[in-house]
């Protein structure tokens, strides 16, 4: 299955290797890090990127950047052990002070979803969760240490404020809670638990495969829970199973992915070191499934057309015997460092963004994809199970087999009781037109489900269309006619109406129906 | 004056062993006790191998790994058993018996196949391994080689 | 040689593998950023060590690291004389490891030549043509060292002709 070409909007921020990034609430600004200690903002105007502000509290590469759509603040953390809030000042950036207390490098750092405390995950093996003290005009932080052995190295917080995920190097993920009694109320019990102290394990996880984790994401309800770590491995964990233990893993082909996100509640982006964003559908307990990689590797990159002349010019450039190729396939030339959601609610995430070592920052557009995203959008519909979508389908294949096996017994049936020429011409022709359409649908759908092509299937359902669409416009076309000639005698009129009514009726179901179904199983099976 | 000043054994401890904070590799059951010396079934693996049913001669092999020992000599028996089992399989047999291993047993093959270069560096028996390698690699990709290099379970 | 090109596709497959880098700030001292695999004071940021091999004497060590990757390579040494000039080459290269970015000083005992790639050179460099470059390393020190024998047996036929010319 191919997508079609579009072009995928990507911009070279000429800063270097960027190691991560973030958006502003309406997407205007971007903040920046270049694998140093400066943060650049950027501003969108007059459609290219330019750089506004440069903030330079920091004195050690900046590691994780985040910024709070709401109160329109930058948290920013670094390997120097500190982290500063940013607040917006009219033409500048102010850094405020915060008392992280760790003795290590910062790793990352992540507002909570109300934006009154953040959390810092750190090499000193532990989290900082930092919220706002008024009294002092500083920040102050509460610690969550045991039992983390190893750098932290990705935090995300659930939707209700209090829960954290924190993956580390000593290879597990566990949820925290992160409940600061001085600016949290009490959580409601969820499906991780229901007491909540701070600093309490929740859960605790550990795939058995021994990687590192990289990135660890609540889904958009905060049931869910994905990791991806250093084997090479994408894990999820339903806390609504009943049995909260399993952890559904795929080991991949490919090699290690370094951030996820989560698309819609049922699938998950995530991007690596094969700089490419690859798209995962999750349905439930030991349903992971890898769907298909986002970024097709674009045939004009090779360059047939002119492929001697760029062989000889490699030759001769790179003094190598034979021809050089330094251009990767995929979009991105260097691992992806970070994906982040750009458009769309929390729940079904339209536009994403990834930054990279290579310097780009591209916009990936999952609606455009559609192909791809069909298969999911229409399991969020049928509420989150792709064999409902296919009941539906048959539902609606047995009702109009049925409608169009009664609609040639009519037709059979009328041309009994009303024995005119006319009438036998016209029986005859609708009733052998329909079963020549009907053999037809049948004969495609079951080679379609055979040969499991989907464009076969999408046939049959446009010829079952054709066929109610037919056998509406003959008998229409007949009726009027007869109406006309008048042959009907009287006393058969009121019986006549009646059919009529009920075969117009069942017609103009079956047209309505199969021209619904031809749109769905367009949209399902869409090559 | 303190006493004892001739005796400086203490400058030779190694403090951070002791930190209670330090990664530990998780001791899975107590090891040598419990699991003295497992490992693939030798004889079972030599009597598939002289009659000639090589296919199964490997699943055997596979079974039962020395993963959890601490024993290195166990582990090298079990590598040198797998390695003699790999190298007397055919180079056009090998993708078809590849195609049939699971996703677990096709990582665990690839540690196999990089000890047993480690074990035993002969001109033949590497060949062999470098076709196997690039067998296991067109099905299990490079994740089944990152894999290898993160499983904290080492042969 | 037949077994050549399958041994350089595992040793570039695994150096694509061992190659994923990020940049780790040390958790053992602070403010500082270190190699893992050179400093190896923690054990879970380190991984398996890996050994392809084509023959006795011909293998590759790869060792990896969250930020760093170690490559050792032993060359083929079929007799005295490839030894001292392979000895005497990689010593040459060694010690101007500077130039070279990714080479390390010393190799690691038991093996010819060492480089050592921190997860700055990979930041800095496409980590395609690193690996591009370490299997060109791997190709080119044979062919040298050959030629460079060849050269100092046609030398050493020379001198001995005019030496013995003496006695004639």
């Amino acid at each position: 299955m191919v997508m079609a070409q579009q072009p995928v909007q990507h911009w070279n921020l000429g800063v270097g290797p960027i190691s991560c990034h973030a958006w502003n609430k309406d997407r205007t600004q971007l903040a920046v890090s270049p694998s140093n200690n400066e943060i650049h903002v950027f501003e969108w105007s007059g459609g290219q990127w330019k750089r506004k502000h440069v903030l330079t509290e920091h004195d050690l590469p900046v590691t994780g950047i985040d910024w709070a759509p709401n109160t329109n603040r930058i948290v920013s953390c670094s390997q120097d052990k500190n982290a500063f809030v940013w607040t917006a000042d009219g033409a500048n950036w102010k850094p405020e002070l915060v008392l992280v207390r760790i003795n290590r490098g910062a790793t990352s750092v992540k507002w909570s979803p109300l934006e009154n405390k953040f959390a810092v995950g750190s090499a000193a093996k532990l989290v900082s969760v930092c919220y706002y003290e008024k009294e002092n005009d500083w920040w102050v932080s509460k610690q969550i240490k045991k039992p983390i052995r190893s750098t932290v190295t990705c935090i995300d917080w659930h939707p209700n404020n209090v829960l954290l995920a924190v993956g580390a190097c000593d290879f597990k993920t566990r949820v925290f809670s992160a409940y600061v009694k001085e600016v949290d109320e009490k959580p409601a019990p969820n499906p991780w638990g229901t007491k909540m102290p701070f600093g309490a394990v929740m859960a605790e996880y550990s795939n058995g495969g021994g990687g590192w984790v990289h990135a660890v994401r609540f889904s958009p309800s905060g049931c869910r829970l994905g990791w991806v770590g250093h084997d090479s491995s994408i894990s999820v964990v339903d806390a609504n199973d009943s049995d909260k233990e399993t952890i559904t893993t795929i080991k991949e082909w490919y090699l290690p992915f370094t951030s996820l996100e989560w698309a819609t509640e049922n699938s998950v982006v995530a991007a690596g070191h094969d700089c490419c964003p690859m798209l995962f559908t999750f349905e439930g307990t030991n349903k992971l499934k890898f769907v298909s990689k986002l970024d097709v590797p674009s045939e004009q990159k090779s360059g047939n057309v002119s492929s001697a002349f760029e062989r000889f010019k490699t030759i001769d450039r790179y003094a190598a015997s034979e021809a050089v190729d330094v251009n990767l396939k995929t979009l991105h030339q260097n691992t992806v460092t970070q994906i982040c959601a750009h458009t769309g609610s929390k729940g079904s995430v339209a536009k994403f963004s990834t930054s990279g070592i290579d310097g780009l920052l591209v916009l990936w557009d999952l609606k455009g994809l559609e192909a791809k995203v069909a298969s999911i959008k229409w399991r969020e519909m049928a509420g989150g199970s792709g064999r409902c979508c296919a009941s539906m389908l048959v539902i609606m294949l047995s009702a109009l087999i049925l409608l169009g096996a009664a609609e040639i017994a009519i037709y059979l049936f009328v041309r009994l009781i009303l024995s005119s020429t006319l009438c036998k011409t016209y029986c005859w022709l609708g009733a052998g037109l329909l079963t020549i359409f009907f053999s037809a649908s049948v004969l495609f759908l079951m080679v379609g489900v055979k040969k499991r092509s989907g464009c076969l299937v999408i046939a049959h359902f446009v010829v079952i269309f054709l066929l109610q669409a037919t056998s509406w416009t003959l008998s229409e076309v007949y009726e009027w006619r007869l109406w006309w000639n008048e042959q009907i005698r009287d006393e058969l009129r009121v019986v006549y109406v009646q059919v009529y009514v009920l075969t117009t009726a069942w017609q103009a179901a079956g047209v309505t129906i199969a021209a619904v179904a031809t749109l769905m199983s367009c949209l399902t099976y869409g090559c | 004056m303190a006493k004892n000043m001739s005796n400086t054994r203490f400058r030779n401890i190694d403090v951070d062993a002791f930190d209670p904070e330090q990664f530990q590799d998780q001791d899975e059951t107590g090891g040598d006790a419990l699991s003295p010396g497992v490992g693939p079934d030798e004889n079972q693996v030599a009597q598939l191998l002289q009659s000639n049913r090589h296919e199964e001669a490997l699943k055997v092999a596979l079974q039962n790994a020395p993963l959890k020992t601490k024993n290195q000599a166990v582990k090298d028996r079990a590598t040198a058993t797998v390695v003699r089992v790999l190298t007397s399989i055919k180079q056009t047999d090998m993708e078809k018996i590849v195609e049939k291993l699971s996703s677990d047993q096709l990582d665990l093959l690839m540690k196999y196949v990089y000890k047993g270069m480690e074990i035993q560096a002969d001109d033949q028996t590497c060949k062999s391994l470098l076709a196997w390698h690039s067998h296991i690699f067109n099905k299990g990709g490079l994740g089944s080689i990152v894999r290898v290099m993160t499983d904290r379970r080492r042969l | 040689m037949s077994s050549l090109q399958p041994y350089l596709d595992a040793v570039r497959k695994t150096l694509q593998a061992a190659m994923c880098l990020e940049n780790f700030g040390s958790q053992v001292v602070e403010r500082h950023n270190k190699p893992e695999v050179e400093v190896r004071t923690s054990k879970e940021l380190i991984m398996t060590p890996v050994m392809i091999s084509r023959n006795k004497q011909e293998h590759v060590l790869i060792e990896g690291s969250v930020n760093s990757v170690r490559v050792s390579i032993g060359v083929k040494q079929s007799d005295e004389i490839e030894k001292i000039l392979c000895h005497k080459f990689t010593r040459f290269m060694s010690q101007r490891a500077e130039n070279f970015i990714v080479l390390r000083r010393k190799p690691i005992p038991g093996y010819d030549i060492s480089f050592l790639i921190t997860s700055a050179h990979a930041e800095q460099m496409y980590k395609h043509k690193l690996v591009d470059f370490v299997i060109h390393f791997m190709q080119e020190i044979d062919k040298e060292i050959n030629e460079m024998k060849l050269a100092l047996n046609a030398r050493a036929r020379v001198s001995a002709e005019e030496f013995l010319k003496r006695f004639n």
